[in-house]
């Protein structure tokens, strides 16, 4: 019995652990946390009582997972698959995708792509292809939180904006916390830990969320607004700030460009009149900003809730204003931007500046969105490039991508031209993106679809060829900082045959000629690691990995990269993409102020997205030990409201929109407005049938199937679809 | 306060009750059992005691019952509907066919049509349209039956003949009468109580075979070898009718010859049934000749259907138990006219008839069949035998593949009446995709049905309550308005074909006015208008004649009852019955049964639902919740199934889920299914469609042509193969369990590790 133990990255949510995998003969037995790692306090709830961490094994080998790829046996969607070799994958989709190519042009196919599940390889696959329309979730996840930073800052520190970069390790506990619409128990464990260490240290918390959370309970403010107007609650707190004098008149004289502007824009914006927009009394909103004032600097961060919101970039946007005047930016205790590091990352493998410029002309949705597309990204550069000598920080299929929406449109209607042909990697659009209705219209229009993940998803249900992904145990790691070895075989014989996704976007891109200079993903990795003189496996063995080099005021020597070299709250970027500048409120599509006359119909404010352990995402309904835990999905609705209707706590009620219905479980739940509902996202059930019209229950609780992907609705400057402001009512289903 | 009683006929099921209703200011208050009806005590269980007539209030005023005609005002199947007036839907859905016929002749409208829930004018609107492609349930109910005793012995065999005299046995073949005939339970019950003896052939031991003399139990979808192996007996022991076999009957010596080939030991085999006890059935059913006999969908739905009857009618024949005292009566057409008079057969041209979808194919339920017959028939009685959506129907199927297809020509527009084809027609992947494919769709139905909901109008149908009603010699007054402003306004199939008729240059054809007004055409031979009929009491008995073949002969080519069927010859199938194994067994399909081992049968009827009907009406459904599967207990158990299980059956068609029942009386390899399962809770528009995908077993049954009968075309709902396995759950849907500790424990399981 051979047994090892080798080092890995977990994948299995956005914590990113470093951990110790167990093999016997090169099966695993367990994961476990790394005691070695100095990071391993900086997590909280810790690895160690991670229960997904426990079921790794499960996962692994559990008999739903797709191990040979699968062609489609059967017409589309009808639940029959037939096993086929990896070169016949690559043989017949190379063939296909050029047969697309050859007709319609690059552009007629596109890739999506979800949450990191894989590295990403998929820019540089399209790029080469020709097609500038291959894109992530980054347009509601993180993207907008990038592309404003990397606009306003000239860069932005992504993860390692936490304070003291990625990690805790020897870093400094910052005195206050603002954080908006986010719940880090459930979603970001280093952010939790950091929150939990603020306040054990007597540190300030302000915490802006509809719902009451782990959070907010910790918080010595809590502004419970109404669903979609943070823009206008922050702009308020940023006129309290300037009005009460609690600006850092330095930092923003001598490094803020348009403080004259915003405090113009700012006046438009008193508590007593926003209190009636968010429904935060004018106090409180003073309270708070005066705390941020008072306590500056202060460390701020968003989750999904300020992301997925129809103003995104606005409320990100007046949040960035808020650290910046408040003097809160890349210092200590406040919000790092950080500056270039010395490696490559995979960002830089890219080759964004193959695609030809009237290929980016192409790009679907870019002439609208013009912000998170290739326009924007563009302006952006330019000042990275000029001050960094490097590309803006994120990944192009986040922060200049095509906008999804525009794309299943022009898959059913065939404008602005044909797409014809899709790759779908580690991702669910079925169940993760907004209107479920349309989406489904358009994956079955399609010529071509080719869909890379562990499961037969919904999405999966409707492809031509599924093909099987190695997961985080199956392959290298690099994560900049810290790293990890592949810990188990993506291959057995007879039993699977993975393939990640590097492999498979080389595999497919070397026959269609493309430029694919490294054999593996050690090599990727040691071409990173190059200009630090080091390969892969040297920096394996270092010591302390994970610890990063944290250097403040990085703006003092080179300036920020931004056209004025300032930070930017007036954007010129914005300005110059024909946007309004400033942080602006605009009352959400659909609420019961834009809309009154449908909330005669649908009363209730809709919002989604909460996080809930033990599951992420669209992911773990097939895992047993998992799935007992949180059987079904849940609606939460307060106690009076529900009530009110009639219904029990635990009844099944049907939650409806103008765009359909589904079915949850009510939690009668007292720490939401009684005039909103929040369901949980990423409902699918693996243990029905397969085959439409089942498609694993994709119809029955998936709270897409409410939401709206407008491209009317969206956010004007990336696209960014509403998932937290929708229309709805709710009813008891009927049960005999 | 004005009330009124009425005499009405209920149509809640097949037993046709006639009962009392009772109303207030036109409004329905309650219905009871009408005791001055002559046959009410020859109903059972008796009318008072039915529940669906108790609950004839909520159905009739249900909130969810369509009042208004509708049109579809979203996608198709977006459940988005627009209420318009009769005037704009008769305008609008007239011309659209117009637009059909101009652009792809009349026979690219088609009609279909279910179980009676309404009178039937369809025929009559198609022939005069010019479209052959109007079609019933007949291929699969009633149709083989009628048409095979019309074929052999010149006029279909009477359903209620038998009352007319005492038989010294009754002979059931796939019928459960003591749950769905009420009419023919009663008489079974008194024939029992006379000491006549029960023989029952039934592969589930029902309700009726519980109380059987005789049951035999054979293997699914082979009951022509057990009736021929019978006949085998008879022949063989000479226990045969001589004198009647002799004088009236056409092809004895070439029936004997085939008969040989079916000796009890080897069919013991094919069916099952040991030989002696086919043996022991053979000789009592000789013996208490003669014999009633009567057969269900058991065998109408199978894929030998034809056959079967045959031999079944062959048993009739030679124990001379035809059209006699005590036997299978040959009623003859009555005085009184009927819908088969008006439905205008004679006005499709033969070029159009030649287009009938399917008749090329399966010509003895169709319209070459059906007109060879009534040569016979009018020859002899001087009038047709049969409606023609029971005897001369286009193939439903072969309709389903011409819309998705355009082959043999395009079918682009479709009405139906009082049917849900979604639940009720096989192969219900293949129906969808068709209805989808139309141009038009018109649903003429109470309800938004799963059909319905994939409509372009949806026409709101007055109910049994809210018209006048007469078949054969009995009749029923209407009992409430069809509309009343404001609240609803639903109308009866014969004014909506007649206004579509109007509006499509058959003005002149549709001379009647109303529904009694056709009645009083109906009732003129006997001198009477349809309210003079009803003041005498809506009834007149008709004296029975028996053997009419001895002053008239049959009214057949040969004028015998023929054994040997010259009209199926002349179609060019085999005269003679022959047992053919069906087209899924395990038998014909090795392969096929490793992985679906058992034998799936459905269509057992169950009360209080009726097909498809009344899952809506909670006094009704509150009774029978869920749809069950009969599994035999020693099978469920080799699965992990316990009673009361949810689990999935699967056939190579696709699957449902349904509760499994325990259910010793039905044999370890076979599995039966409910059918007619919707569920009106459940969201209409699509993918829903009234979960129309969850337990509806005609998801996982056959329409394949090439499996359908070969001379009427019927689907074999009777013989699948299927594996079922338990459904996972998580957690029961229904009930309120404990969530919240659930939730803590995740909360307190990732936590608890940390010690701080």
């Amino acid at each position: 019995m051979v047994q090892e133990i080798k080092k890995s990255v977990c994948y299995f949510c956005k914590g990113y652990c470093p951990v110790l995998v167990i093999t016997e003969n090169g099966r695993l037995t367990s994961v476990e946390d790394d005691p070695s790692d100095p990071g391993l306090n900086t997590i909280f709830p810790r690895t160690k009582g991670c229960i997904r961490r426990r079921a790794a094994k499960e996962f692994m080998y559990h008999p739903d997972r797709v191990h040979f790829p699968l062609k489609r046996a059967g017409e589309r969607g009808e639940g029959k698959w037939e096993r086929i070799s990896w070169e016949q994958v690559f043989d017949e989709i190379t063939k296909r995708l050029q047969g697309i190519k050859d007709r319609y042009g690059a552009e007629a196919v596109a890739g999506v792509k979800g949450t990191f599940r894989n590295k990403s390889f998929q820019t540089r696959f399209f790029m080469l292809f020709g097609s500038p329309n291959s894109t992530t979730a980054g347009k509601i996840c993180y993207g907008p939180l990038f592309a404003v930073s990397n606009a306003m800052f000239g860069w932005s520190g992504g993860r390692y904006s936490f304070p003291g970069g990625h990690r805790v390790v020897g870093g400094v506990i910052p005195k206050c916390i603002f954080l908006t619409g986010t719940d880090p128990l459930e979603s970001w464990p280093r952010v939790a830990n950091i929150v939990r260490e603020s306040k054990k240290a007597g540190g300030k918390l302000v915490a802006v969320d509809p719902r009451e959370t782990w959070l907010t309970k910790q918080a010595d403010i809590w502004l419970q607004l109404r669903p979609g107007t943070d823009t206008a609650l922050f702009m308020s707190m940023i006129h309290v700030i300037i009005e009460e004098g609690f600006c850092d008149t330095d930092f923003v004289e001598k490094w803020c460009y348009g403080f004259d502007k915003l405090a113009e824009r700012a006046r438009e914006y008193p508590p007593e009149k926003v209190a009636g927009i968010t429904w935060v009394p004018a106090d409180k909103i003073r309270e708070a900003a005066r705390m941020l004032g008072q306590k500056k600097p202060f460390y701020t961060w968003n989750g999904m809730g300020t992301e997925q919101l129809h103003n995104s970039i606005q409320a990100i946007h007046a949040r960035f204003i808020l650290a910046a005047i408040t003097g809160s930016i890349d210092v200590e205790g406040g919000t790092y931007v950080g500056r270039p590091g010395k490696m490559r990352g995979i960002d830089d493998t890219c080759a964004t500046e193959k695609l030809p410029p009237e290929q980016r002309r192409k790009q679907l949705g870019a002439d609208r969105f013009r912000f998170t597309s290739f326009p924007g990204y563009e302006l952006i550069a330019e000042n990275t490039m000029r001050v960094h000598g490097r590309m803006p920080p994120g990944e192009p299929t986040a922060t200049a991508s095509p906008h999804q929406p525009t794309i299943y449109r022009a898959m059913i209607t065939g404008q602005p031209y044909p797409v014809k042909g899709l790759i779908v990697h580690a991702h669910n659009p079925m169940v993760v993106q907004a209107n479920t209705k349309l989406v489904y219209k358009a994956l079955k229009s399609l010529d071509l679809s080719v869909v890379m993940d562990y499961w037969l998803t919904p999405t999966a249900e409707l492809a031509d060829y599924v093909l099987p992904v190695a997961s985080w145990l199956e392959r290298p790691d690099f994560m900049g900082d810290y790293g990890g070895e592949q810990a188990l075989p993506s291959c057995i014989p007879g039993e699977c045959d993975h393939k990640n996704d590097f492999e498979i976007f080389r595999g497919l891109g070397t026959r269609l000629g493309q430029d694919w200079p490294w054999e593996s993903l050690e090599e990727v990795f040691d071409y990173c690691l190059e200009p630090g003189g080091m390969t892969f496996k040297q920096f394996l063995k270092r010591e302390n990995q994970g610890v990063p080099v944290i250097r403040y005021k990085n703006y003092e020597k080179t300036g920020f990269a931004t056209t004025t070299g300032k930070a930017e709250l007036y954007s010129t970027i914005l300005e110059k993409l024909g946007y309004d500048p400033l942080p602006q409120y605009e009352e959400p599509p659909e609420t019961p102020v834009s809309k009154p006359e449908l909330a005669e119909e649908y009363p209730l404010i809709l919002i989604t997205g909460g996080r809930f352990r033990p599951l992420f995402h669209s992911e773990w309904r097939q895992i047993e030990s998992i799935r007992r835990l949180h059987p079904y999905p849940l609606a939460q609705v307060h106690r009076e409201t529900a009530q009110g209707l009639g219904i029990h706590d635990g009844d099944w009620i049907w939650i409806e929109s103008p765009r359909g219905r589904i079915r949850m479980k009510c939690q009668h739940y007292e720490g939401i407005d009684r005039r909103v509902v929040h369901c949980q996202h990423g409902w699918w059930y693996p243990e029905l049938p397969g085959e439409e019209p089942w498609l694993h229950g994709v119809w029955e609780s998936n709270v897409n199937v409410l939401t709206d992907d407008d491209p009317d609705r969206c956010n004007p400057m990336t696209g960014g679809w509403p998932l937290r402001t929708a229309l709805c009512k709710i009813y008891k289903m009927k049960q005999y | 306060m004005a009330q009124e009683t009425k005499r009405v006929v209920c149509e809640y099921c097949k037993g046709y009750c006639r009962v009392v209703a009772y109303t207030e200011n036109s409004r329905l208050i309650k219905a009871e059992e009408d005791r001055s009806y002559p046959l009410v005590d020859q109903i059972f269980p008796p009318t008072k005691a039915c529940v669906k007539l108790r609950a004839a209030k909520e159905i009739m005023y249900h909130p969810d019952r369509v009042n208004f005609p509708l049109k579809r005002a979203g996608s198709k199947g977006e459940g988005k509907w627009k209420q318009i007036s009769w005037k704009e839907a008769f305008g609008e859905i007239a011309e659209k066919i117009r637009g059909i016929k101009d652009k792809h002749g009349a026979e690219a409208i088609a009609g279909t049509k279910g179980t009676f829930r309404t009178r039937n004018f369809m025929p009559r609107f198609f022939n005069l349209l010019g479209s052959p492609n109007s079609s019933g349930q007949g291929k699969i109910c009633a149709g083989p039956i009628s048409e095979v005793g019309a074929a052999m012995f010149g006029w279909p065999l009477g359903r209620r003949g038998y009352m007319d005299g005492k038989p010294k046995s009754v002979f059931l073949v796939g019928a459960n009468p003591a749950v769905a005939w009420p009419r023919v339970w009663e008489p079974v019950r008194e024939m029992k109580k006379s000491g006549g003896m029960l023989i029952v052939i039934d592969c589930r031991r029902t309700e009726t075979a519980a109380l059987a003399d005789l049951w035999l139990q054979p293997r699914p979808g082979t009951d022509i070898a057990l009736l021929l192996s019978m006949a085998q007996v008879i022949i063989e022991e000479k226990l045969y009718a001589r004198e009647f076999v002799e004088k009236w009957c056409y092809g004895f010596d070439k029936l004997a010859e085939r008969a040989r080939e079916y000796p009890p030991e080897k069919i013991a085999e094919i069916t099952w049934v040991s030989a002696d006890k086919i043996r022991e059935a053979a000789r009592m059913l000789a013996k208490h000749s003669p014999h009633y006999s009567w057969n269900g969908m058991g065998i109408e739905q199978q894929q030998g259907t034809i056959d079967a009857l045959q031999a079944r009618f062959i048993l009739a024949a030679i124990t001379g138990s035809i059209d006699v005292e005590g036997g299978n009566y040959l009623p003859g057409p009555g005085k009184i006219r009927g819908i088969s008079q008006i439905d205008a057969n004679d006005r499709l041209s033969p070029e159009q008839k030649r287009r009938q979808l399917g008749a090329e194919r399966f010509r003895f339920t169709s319209l070459p069949g059906f007109d060879l017959i009534l040569e016979n028939t009018k020859r002899v009685w001087g009038r047709p035998h049969q409606e023609q959506t029971m005897g001369a129907s286009a193939h439903q199927p072969t309709l389903y593949r011409a819309m998705l297809t355009g082959h043999p020509y395009p079918v682009r527009g479709m009405i139906t009446l009082a049917h849900n084809p979604m639940v009720t027609q096989a192969n219900t992947k293949l129906v969808y995709k068709a209805i989808k494919s139309l141009d038009l769709y018109v649903v003429l139905d109470y309800w938004l049905t799963p059909s319905a909901e994939l409509a372009d109008y949806v026409l709101p149908a007055a109910s049994g309550w809210e018209r006048p009603f007469l078949a054969g010699n009995y009749g029923g007054e209407q009992a409430v308005p069809s509309s009343i402003p404001g609240e609803y306004d639903h109308k009866t199939d014969f004014e909506i074909f007649r206004e579509l008729g109007i509006r499509l240059e058959q003005e002149k054809d549709w001379p009647w006015k109303d529904l009694e007004e056709v009645y009083d055409y109906w009732l003129e031979p006997v001198g009477m208008s349809f309210r003079e009929f009803m003041d005498k009491g809506g009834y007149v008995s008709r004296p029975a004649e028996f053997k009419k073949y001895e002053r008239m002969g049959f009214a057949t080519p040969s004028g015998k009852a023929e054994l040997y069927s010259t009209i199926f010859e002349k179609l060019g199938y085999d005269p003679l019955p022959k047992y053919e194994e069906a087209f899924e067994t395990p038998i014909s399909r090795p392969d096929l049964a490793k992985e679906y081992p058992l034998m799936l049968i459905t269509g057992g009827r169950f009360n209080p639902l009726f097909h498809s009907e009344f899952r809506q009406i909670d006094s009704l459904r509150r009774r029978h919740p869920d749809p069950l599967v009969q599994v035999h207990p020693e099978t469920a158990k080799s699965l992990g199934i316990n009673d009361g299980d949810w689990v999935w059956i699967e056939s190579p068609r696709g699957r449902i889920k349904m509760k499994c029942q325990y259910f010793d009386g039905i044999y370890e390899q076979v599995a039966h299914c409910e059918h007619g399962w919707w569920f009106p809770e459940l969201p209409g528009e699509e993918p829903w469609l009234h979960g129309v995908w969850e337990s509806n077993v005609n998801v996982l049954m056959d329409d394949d042509p090439d499996h359908c009968n070969e001379k009427s075309g019927g689907w074999p709902l009777r013989t699948a193969l299927c594996k079922i396995y338990k459904v996972k759950q998580y957690s029961q849907t229904n009930g309120r369990d404990d969530y919240k500790n659930k939730i803590s424990q995740t909360r307190r399981q990732f936590i608890e590790p940390e010690s701080d």
